[in-house]
């Protein structure tokens, strides 16, 4: 006598749970670690945004000091070779003069391996029009050498 | 020996469907918690990459205009202008919208600094600040302007 198949089986709904289960739990998981990641690398390039435009307005605000300062002393000198004697007198750990170039510059780290870079031309103004500062750089340099590893390791046998 | 008769198994077949609902719908309602965890992070995750893309957007146009609101206008015509500030609303997709369907607004506030273009850059969440960034760039005078010969 042929055997009748009754879908009333034993391990069926088990083997169903099992498999739905696995599915949810990994697509869940997958799902919630490529969002952690997504947030991470938005968070990141968040701080670094925030992080530039700070070192963008601590070099503004030096930028105004060092003009001030060419200000102040094109009107206390006489001629030109005394301005630009002058202008290096505001030189210090930060602000570095360039006597043959006239321009002074300065970086402002603003993570472990970025800072800005900016280099002002001066100038001492002939006529009423012309200013005293100019930007020659304003950009972003890496302080940290990146050095990729490059070796391959081989079995190099017993 | 037992012996398992139709009736028994048809017993045994819907415990064990029982049992299998119950603990898929434990799993379920982790799992759930999950996926609402994911969407949350990744619903975080674009409004940063908005409020990053809304900031860069200021800092550009401050390295390379006079920084005035007249000119950011003209760049990007869909703002509100308020006395000196730009306001730009957003809906929950990001997508622009009125103020009153608008979910997340963007101030852009001009300086009046005749020494320093800046924007104070602000970004509200349903009328709560959640973002502010100032973006300065220095303006340089004239011979004429610092000493007025």
């Amino acid at each position: 006598m042929r055997k009748k198949i009754s879908f009333v089986t034993l391990g069926i709904p088990s083997l169903f749970f099992i498999f739905s289960v696995l599915c949810m739990v990994i697509f869940s998981l997958l799902s919630f670690r490529t969002s952690q990641s997504d947030l991470a690398m938005s968070t990141q390039t968040m701080e670094q945004t925030t992080q530039y435009y700070q070192a963008c307005q601590k070099a503004a605000d030096l930028c105004l000091k060092i003009e001030d300062f060419s200000i102040d002393i094109y009107q206390n000198t006489e001629d030109k070779n005394a301005y630009y004697q002058q202008m290096a007198f505001l030189s210090d750990t930060v602000l570095f003069w360039n006597e043959t170039a006239k321009q002074y510059s300065f970086e402002i780290p603003y993570s472990d391996t970025q800072a800005l870079s900016v280099i002002l031309n001066i100038f001492y103004p002939l006529t009423e029009e012309d200013s005293f500062l100019e930007i020659d750089t304003w950009k972003t340099i890496f302080t940290r050498n990146w050095t990729p590893d490059t070796n391959l390791h081989l079995f190099q046998g017993e | 020996m037992r012996i398992f008769t139709p009736r028994s198994r048809t017993t045994l077949f819907f415990t064990e469907l029982l049992l299998s609902l119950l603990f898929f719908s434990l799993s379920a309602c982790v799992c759930i918690q999950i996926f609402s965890t994911a969407e949350t992070k990744r619903k975080e995750a674009r409004e940063w990459n908005h409020i990053q893309e809304a900031e860069v957007i200021a800092g550009e146009f401050l390295s390379g205009s006079f920084g005035t609101a007249v000119e950011f206008l003209e760049l990007y015509p869909s703002g509100e202008k308020n006395e000196n500030s730009l306001l730009y609303y957003y809906d929950l997709n990001w997508k622009e919208t009125d103020p009153a369907s608008a979910s997340y607004c963007m101030r852009y506030d001009f300086s009046q600094n005749i020494r320093c273009k800046t924007i104070v850059f602000s970004c509200y969440r349903k009328e709560t600040l959640f973002y502010q960034q100032k973006i300065s760039f220095p303006i340089f005078r004239t011979r004429k302007e610092a000493i007025g010969t």
